[in-house]
């Protein structure tokens, strides 16, 4: 797989560039350090946001502010005609082949389109695969880096390492793997609690099964016999009775007709007592089903127990309009937009708790709520809540419909919202019912006996067993129906457990892998920052480390020694410019460990912190341990800058075949920007432009640009000496203050008869060209004493510095074909001709 | 030791499809199950809401999944 070096960038309508029909167009030498030079206001913070926009389609520092700031409305010039933005890139690859261009357009309504015009397929999919955390860096970048919490700054380093995929994953699985959203979205212990209960009642019904066999068979029901055994053991008892054996010739007590049965018997006896006795003893069959079953206590004291807590937490709670404010905060103290975590996004103020903090743990209240409500659902499902509403719905305890209570106490239950009050009064009830079940027995026993003793004892016996018969039919299905229930509740909860397994266990290898990477990627880098911050600072004794937490994504930014200390933290001990020599350090080492698409780094003003002597060793980094070809491996190198002292560095290597400097000038962002070094006819063409269409005020700051950049070239081509000041001081770079230092030159070395200009070009100098320039520029821009000129008048200025310039030349031969060329010096032509 | 490593010379993709591969020797219903619903998770949103909501939906599609496959499993005994 290739890698790209950015060769060329061309932007109109985009940010403060204007350059309607005419793009800035930046060259970059892919081979080089990049120096791109722009006074303030001169469009270089609008270069970086186009790339900003070009590679990660979209500007960081604009997203970050207050939604009513409509940032999204800045994005295209205010002025150009069109209110469309072009992005126009050339990336070649470092393998030799074919150099893609990439357009990228945004209008004013913000769709953004990115189309290749020389046929790349996946334009989009390659800017996608250049945005690396590192590609893009500005002075925020490292401020962020050191202030940040040591959570974020470790998701931040892991992009810088190119582990964010890693990163990212981990988060996820984090999330998915914790225990208590994990037990309320799978409903575990709702399924569980089913499944118990079914056990329950399927325990209850072999009680009642049991007892049946007995009265049927006559003989104790032996453990574990299956249910068919106990049918046909059952059928064949009946079907000794004479009078019952027609029904059972081809059915069994599961399938007989017993209201066929009953009938028979009826018609057999005769009379309305048997057909009581039929009753009571259907009824003391469901009272004795009725009877308490499980651990009805300890279930009742579990869901007290879930409404305490419930209560407890939502004590903490502030109703559910504070709930929707402490999320918005919440959402905004983990955004972007908020850098201070402390502070409070809502009122702005300094608590004494931190805000995300304090945020934290109310949201934790509201958490902790929804968690007990989910273990109360489970509650619904409980045995004694089932017997409660057999209970009441008993017809020989007689309850009226209305005075039932167990329809509204399992809704509360199942809204989560019952009280202790209710479950307290839940529990009585049922004590209270259960009392008056066994009253009814109890009276129902007595008329049972006293109706089986007015019967005919064979009529009695045999309408006990057809009963029994029907009550055993009846068991035996709700013994076969909750243990279904039972096993299915139970595989649901068994699975659902099993994926809990699963997944807090791959969120555990995971992050372990991830820790182990990330930490031995960042120890790979320990010499190479070292070394950088110990270049850059010019210091020995302050020697930085990194500590990458064993299991977390914490990273921590210690200090190996501090001037003989060890082990103290760095980012309250450093100064401002220290911590972010180490970030600076930091981000490089880890750009150059970088094996992915971009093989260029775009660095604005990163030297904000430092003094001129600090800022020389970190660009000496850049030229010899980062950027090609100091560093054969490394990486093309973009330097945005404003600085005007690091102008004069990037001035001095400029031209050489390791440093390509340029420098905005222009006016915008009404007109246009272009770059000095490469595009000074077209700032003279601008300038012309703007004189014929008599837009004098316009023309002028072009004109004074062009004028100083053509001085400013006179001197550096023929090496005229200037005074320290000059050197040094950008202010001084006036038209006077150019005039009078060639001037002073040139009478020094015509004193000295070295002076090598011929005689007519003195004279043009002396009496035409230099005279034109101060009258018609100097005395009425410089001093701010006279108005504007005409534009005749300007239009000759801008030929008047040509033609100085050109007083500087001669014409040498050397190839055969005559070329103007300037002096290598004022006292040598510096050619064989 | 751990049972599992990133190997740093592999990209990213490799390195996640290996930890997919790794957990199918354990479990590969479940593995499948992750590897194919996990990516419309990442990168998580900001906002807390929106996390939450995207892990419940999650978290149903895991649930309608293994009671599917309960199902055909029960389903499976029914017939045979």
């Amino acid at each position: 797989m290739p890698r790209y070096f950015l060769t060329d960038l061309q932007i109109e309508g985009f940010r403060g560039i204007n350059n309607e029909g005419d793009p800035l167009r930046l060259r970059f030498k892919e081979g080089a350090v990049n120096s791109v030079f722009g006074p303030n206001g001169f469009g270089k913070s609008s270069t970086y946001d186009a790339l900003c926009y070009a590679v990660r389609g979209d500007i960081p520092k604009l997203r970050r502010l207050q939604v009513a700031e409509q940032a999204d409305e800045y994005f295209c010039n205010r002025f150009h005609g069109t209110g469309r933005g072009t992005i126009r890139l050339a990336l070649k690859p470092d393998d030799g082949g074919t150099e893609v261009v990439v357009l990228v357009e945004r209008d004013r309504a913000g769709s953004r389109t990115v189309t290749s015009p020389n046929g790349h397929p996946d334009p989009e999919g390659l800017l996608r695969s250049l945005n690396e955390d590192f590609v893009l860096l500005d002075y925020d970048s490292f401020r962020r880096f050191v202030e940040d919490s040591a959570l974020e700054r470790g998701r931040t380093f892991a992009g810088l390492l190119g582990l964010s995929a890693l990163s990212e994953h981990r988060q996820a699985l984090e999330m998915l793997s914790e225990s208590r959203t994990l037990n309320t979205d799978l409903e575990i212990s709702a399924y569980e609690r089913q499944r118990d209960a079914s056990r329950t009642a399927v325990a209850n019904a072999e009680q009642r099964i049991a007892a049946l066999y007995q009265r049927l068979v006559g003989e104790a029901l032996p453990l574990g016999t299956a249910p068919a055994e106990i049918v046909a053991n059952a059928t064949a008892v009946l079907r000794k009775a004479p009078l019952l054996a027609p029904f059972l010739e081809e059915a069994d007590v599961m399938t007989a007709d017993i209201d066929a049965i009953r009938k028979r018997v009826r018609e057999e006896e005769g009379g309305t007592r048997r057909d009581r006795l039929a009753l009571v003893i259907q009824a003391i069959g469901r009272l004795d089903a009725l009877a308490p079953a499980g651990d009805e206590v300890g279930d009742q004291e579990r869901l007290a127990a879930s409404v305490t807590e419930r209560d407890k937490a939502l004590a903490g709670t502030r109703g559910p309009l504070f709930q929707t404010m402490y999320q918005s905060v919440h959402a905004v103290l983990t955004s972007e937009q908020w850098e201070e975590k402390q502070r409070c996004p809502a009122c702005e103020s300094l608590p004494e708790v931190p805000a995300d903090e304090h945020v934290a743990s109310q949201l934790a209240f509201y958490e902790a709520v929804r968690e007990k409500q989910g273990a109360i659902r489970a509650c619904a499902e409980d045995s004694w809540l089932d017997r409660l509403r057999r209970l009441e719905e008993e017809p020989e305890l007689d309850i009226d419909a209305a005075a039932r209570t167990h329809p509204n106490l399992r809704a509360a239950c199942l809204k989560g919202g019952i009280t202790a009050e209710a479950v307290a009064a839940a529990s009585s009830r049922l004590a209270e019912l259960d009392a008056r079940r066994q009253e009814a027995q109890a009276r129902l026993q007595a008329e049972r006996r006293e109706i089986e003793a007015a019967l005919p004892e064979s009529l009695v016996a045999l309408t006990e067993k057809v009963e029994a018969t029907q009550q055993l039919r009846a068991a035996l299905d709700e013994r076969g129906e909750h243990t279904a229930t039972a096993a299915i509740a139970g595989q649901k909860a068994s699975r659902r457990k099993d994926w809990k397994t699963f997944i807090t266990k791959a969120c555990a290898t995971f992050s372990e892998a991830e820790a182990s990477l990330s930490k031995a990627v960042t120890t790979s880098l320990e010499d190479k920052y070292k070394a950088m911050f110990a270049h850059i600072m010019g210091a020995d004794a302050v020697v930085p480390q990194l500590q990458r937490a064993a299991r977390t994504e914490n990273l921590s930014l210690r200090l190996e020694a501090f001037h003989g200390a060890e082990g103290l933290a760095a980012t309250p001990l450093l100064s401002e410019s220290y911590r972010n020599a180490l970030a600076i350090s930091l981000f490089l080492s880890a750009a150059l460990r970088s094996k992915g698409a971009a093989r260029f780094i775009v660095l604005d003003d990163i030297t904000s912190s430092f003094d001129a002597g600090h800022q020389f060793y970190l660009m000496e980094v850049l030229r010899t341990r980062v950027g090609l070809p100091g560093n054969p491996d490394g990486l093309q190198v973009i330097l945005l800058s404003h600085d005007g002292l690091l102008e004069k560095y990037f001035d001095r290597l400029g031209g050489t075949p390791e440093w390509n400097h340029q420098k905005l000038l222009g006016w915008p962002p009404l007109g246009n920007v272009i770059t000095q070094a490469q595009d000074n006819e077209r700032l003279k063409a601008q300038a012309e432009r703007f004189l014929r269409a008599g837009q004098v005020k316009e023309a002028e700051p072009l004109i004074r640009q062009y004028l100083e950049y053509k001085l400013l070239q006179m001197i550096a081509k023929v090496r005229i000496p200037v005074p320290l000041d000059f050197a040094i001081k950008d202010h001084l770079h006036m038209v006077q203050n150019c005039l009078d230092i060639i001037r002073e030159a040139m009478t020094l070395h015509d004193r000295a008869g070295a002076l090598v200009l011929d005689a007519g070009q003195r004279a043009q100098i002396e009496t035409v060209h230099v005279p034109a320039l101060v009258g018609n520029w100097v005395s009425h821009y410089e001093t701010a004493v006279a108005s504007s000129l005409a534009p005749p008048v300007l239009l000759s200025v801008l030929r008047t510095i040509d033609e100085l310039a050109d007083a500087f030349k001669f014409e040498c031969r050397c190839d055969g074909t005559p070329k103007r060329k300037y002096y290598k010096s004022l006292s040598s032509k510096g050619c064989r001709c | 030791m751990p049972d599992f490593e990133f190997d740093a010379e592999k990209s990213m993709a490799e390195n996640i499809a290996a930890f997919h591969a790794h957990l199918a020797k354990e479990n590969p219903e479940f593995a499948q199950l992750l590897s194919a619903e996990l990516p419309a998770l990442v990168p998580l949103p900001q906002q807390a809401a929106q996390r939450t909501a995207r892990r419940a939906a999650f978290n149903q599609v895991v649930v309608q999944h293994l009671d599917e496959v309960q199902q055909e499993e029960a389903e499976c005994l029914a017939t045979s």
